[in-house]
């Protein structure tokens, strides 16, 4: 069955039953139109409402990612996504001219249907809102872990009215475009019917679930946006492990860790530090020292067994192993474990890091393949940054972001700009014709 | 040095009756020097020091350092010189393809055996009985290195005056020999008789072949010890209770003949069998910490985690703390109404190892080239 939380614009917490598609199609379809008819303005007045919301609601902020979600809607925001993504936000209102007589609209997708992964439940909103701001109809699918998280988020979008230009708007349209779901994933005969709906599939998730999804029938016409799992790892040169700025920087390392578990794709796995003139166990060191003091923020290590057992297990080798190290907490708080072997290692979560010394960050770049999403950087000179970014992105790597901030949801995520994907650019060119 | 004629009264007393207190002091006295003796292993040093472990410091068992039971897969962790090693115990490497490699020698090898010897007599008596193996003959042949399930058979032989291996070796693996086990039954049904078999082979190849060919057995006065392949057992949703009805509706006898154990390779001498309150109870020359999976710590009664085993049996490898991938609940100490001392336990599961998959799942040198 299909447990649908938010239809029509209507809640229900324990979620209505049902066995097909055909409501919810009906009542996006019912709906569609209203939004079309929003001016984008209004719709990013709305969202900017909601952040204001999400930002006072102490419950909702303690919900992993929600703080900078909350940062994310607000206005200012927003329009500078959208013009990184469109150029010009007036696009999704009318044909706004771009040549002598020839003119461009970004008319909505129809239905878009969004598949979440379930390690980072702020991912459906960030999906979710990007799809409305281009007006589309949405069925979002998320994971039994996620579904009350995004219920409660989605809530706060209720009932929020803005006046545009003399007129009053509800954000009740906007959730009427929303139909919030969970059914199990693997129930291929639901995955089928709801991808038939789609006029655009974005699915994020693990190979196993995007390579399913990506195989289920859908229209010729519907867009696939894939993003699949990625690997991300941290880089500090030399002029930052010397700096003054390092305890900071090695602080914002142990944030990125944390988030989301270490689950996400924009996790740090592996650190590279340039040879500086502090020893690599030095900097073990005061990574420790670093993981004790936030660790102390974060209590709630929740550990699934499976990741204790592969942790344990490093541990285990890097202790027994002669030629490497591991310093690690009482529990499984943390684990640092450093070897000279210049590769990426297999991702083990749970707050595992490793750490290798290379004589320059450059030598990652035989490391690169199109599977690294983000490299966390720390460095105090902008050239070499530009550099190793020039280098890096060329093999495969999508995003190099300052330490501390690999987490945080941006624009382009995945080396594409996910609102530019969501909307059908059409034309009118009627040049010397009138 | 060790305190040798402590260990062998430990293991070859009377079991299970030696309160908590008390055996801890006594095996931390015996552990502690095993301990410095395991520094003369390169790998075992390298751990004591990156761990910063001072031997003379540890104060309680908790304290003492233990290995994660897949070391014994990727490290020679052995003691004892080369030219000693009498036999190498190996692990059914079901989950990784690589078995545990347990190094043995004579002084090892017997404490162990006698340490099963002592600890099966506590339920099973000392009387020697005929045995009906349900597993092929090559499971337990002589030479170097023995399997977990040989060693498994070898140590409960010990309990037999005669063993008969019922089943047939053939190419797609083991086949039930219906005719042995039917002149078996009827030489020995009025019998007191042992029956041994790995748990999954038990049910699948024995218990499941006779329930298919509508096939019941008459041997009432068996007592059916089993171990190990749980995992696969679960994943076919068979419950430990439904195995012993199963068996004891195929053998005419009562489920509480139905013994299951628990041990491992890497801990050969040391088994835990239930009591007839369904708990598992620690020999007195080993002891059992349940370990919280986020601190590691000990768990209180009534709490999960992860089944620590530690042991004086071993000289030849690292064997006085041994950490498991096994869920067990910590029930109690010293108070069981079977009237058994010590701490007492029951087994849950194998550590889940499926894990909540999520964009970060991948490792990027898989797709290199790409």
């Amino acid at each position: 069955m299909i447990n649908c939380y938010e239809i029509n614009g209507e809640f229900n917490k324990n979620g209505i039953k049902f066995e097909n598609f055909n409501e919810i199609e009906t009542c996006l379809n019912k709906n569609f139109a209203k939004l079309h008819e929003f001016p984008v303005q209004v719709i990013i007045l709305i969202i900017n409402e909601y952040s204001k919301r999400i930002a006072i609601n102490r419950e909702i902020l303690r919900i992993e990612g929600v703080p900078y979600l909350s940062f994310y809607l607000k206005k200012i925001n927003i329009e500078k996504q959208l013009k990184l993504n469109l150029g010009n936000i007036e696009y999704l209102n009318r044909f706004v001219q771009v040549e002598d007589e020839k003119y461009i609209k970004a008319q909505p997708k129809g239905v878009v249907c969004h598949w979440m992964a379930g390690n980072v439940p702020t991912l459906g909103i960030y999906s979710v809102l990007q799809s409305i701001l281009c007006k589309n109809a949405n069925i979002l699918r998320v994971s039994k872990e996620s579904v009350s998280a995004v219920y409660e988020l989605l809530r706060l979008l209720d009932n929020i009215e803005v006046e545009y230009e003399g007129n009053t708007y509800s954000s009740k349209i906007i959730l009427k475009n929303i139909s919030l779901i969970y059914f199990n994933s693997e129930d291929k005969y639901f995955n089928s019917q709801m991808s038939l709906k789609a006029d655009a599939r974005i699915v994020w998730g693990s190979k196993m679930a995007v390579d399913a999804i990506s195989l289920l029938p859908k229209k010729t016409t519907c867009k696939d946006l894939i993003f699949g799992p990625k690997y991300s790892f941290a880089v500090f040169d030399k002029s930052a492990i010397e700096s003054n700025d390092f305890e900071e920087y090695l602080e914002n390392l142990v944030t990125d860790i944390i988030a989301f578990s270490q689950k996400g794709c924009s996790s740090p796995q592996v650190l590279f530090i340039e040879k500086s003139k502090l020893r690599i166990e030095q900097i073990a060191q005061m990574l420790c020292i670093k993981f004790e003091k936030i660790t102390k923020r974060y209590t709630n290590l929740n550990l699934e067994e499976a990741i204790a057992a592969k942790v344990i297990n490093k541990r285990g080798e890097y202790l027994l192993s002669v030629d490497k190290a591991a310093y690690i907490s009482n529990g499984l708080k943390y684990t640092i474990l450093i070897d000279s072997e210049i590769k990426l290692e297999e991702a083990i979560t749970g707050r595992t890091i490793f750490i290798k010394e290379v004589e320059d960050i450059l030598e990652v770049c035989p490391l690169i393949t199109k599977n690294i999403q983000t490299v966390g950087i720390a460095s105090k000179n902008s050239d070499r940054i530009l550099e190793f970014a020039e280098r890096v992105t060329t093999f495969g790597v999508d995003r190099v972001v300052k330490i501390g901030y690999m987490n945080f949801y941006d624009s382009p995520w995945d080396g594409c700009l996910i609102m530019s994907e969501l909307v059908r650019w059409c034309s009118i060119n009627i040049k010397g014709m009138i | 040095m060790e305190d040798l004629e402590l260990i062998d009264e430990l293991v070859l007393a009377k079991q299970f009756n030696i309160e908590q207190e008390k055996k801890e002091k006594l095996l931390l006295n015996i552990i502690l020097p095993q301990l410095e003796r395991n520094r003369e292993n390169v790998n075992i040093e390298a751990m004591y020091t990156k761990l910063g472990i001072d031997i003379s410091s540890i104060k309680t068992l908790e304290q003492v350092p233990y290995i994660p039971v897949n070391m014994f897969k990727c490290f020679e962790l052995r003691i004892c010189k080369k030219e000693q090693v009498v036999r190498v115990l190996q692990s059914s490497a079901t989950t990784t393809g690589i078995p545990s490699k347990i190094y043995l020698d004579k002084k090892t090898s017997i404490r162990q055996s006698q340490g099963l010897i002592s600890t099966l007599s506590s339920f099973l008596g000392n009387k020697r009985r005929t045995m009906l193996i349900i597993d092929n003959a090559d499971s337990n042949k002589k030479g170097d290195s023995i399997t977990a399930r040989g060693a498994a058979i070898r140590g409960i032989s010990t309990f037999a005056s005669k063993t008969f291996y019922v089943m047939d070796k053939e190419k797609e693996g083991l086949n039930l020999n219906i005719d042995k086990l039917c002149e078996f039954e009827k030489k020995y049904k009025d019998e007191e008789i042992l029956v041994y078999g790995f748990t999954y082979i038990v049910w699948s190849k024995f218990l499941k072949v006779l329930k298919q060919q509508e096939i019941k057995l008459n041997i009432p006065k068996l007592k059916l010890l089993h171990s190990g392949g749980w995992k696969k057992l679960i994943s076919q949703k068979v419950e430990k209770k439904v195995f012993s009805e199963t068996a004891a509706q195929i053998f005419n006898t009562s489920a509480s003949n139905v013994i299951d154990f628990y041990g491992m390779v890497e801990q050969a001498g040391v088994v835990f069998i239930d009591c007839q309150y369904g708990h598992k109870h620690v020999p007195n020359f080993a002891e059992v910490i349940i370990r919280d999976i986020q601190t590691l710590q000990e768990v209180k009664f009534g709490e999960e985690g992860l089944i620590e085993v530690m042991s004086i049996l071993g000289t030849s490898y690292p064997s006085q703390a041994i950490l498991t991938e096994d869920i067990g609940e910590y029930i109690g100490i010293d108070d069981c109404p079977c009237g058994r001392r010590g701490k007492y336990f029951r087994f849950k599961s194998r550590v889940e190892k499926a894990e909540i998959r999520g964009c970060g799942d991948t490792f990027a040198e898989r797709e290199v080239g790409i």
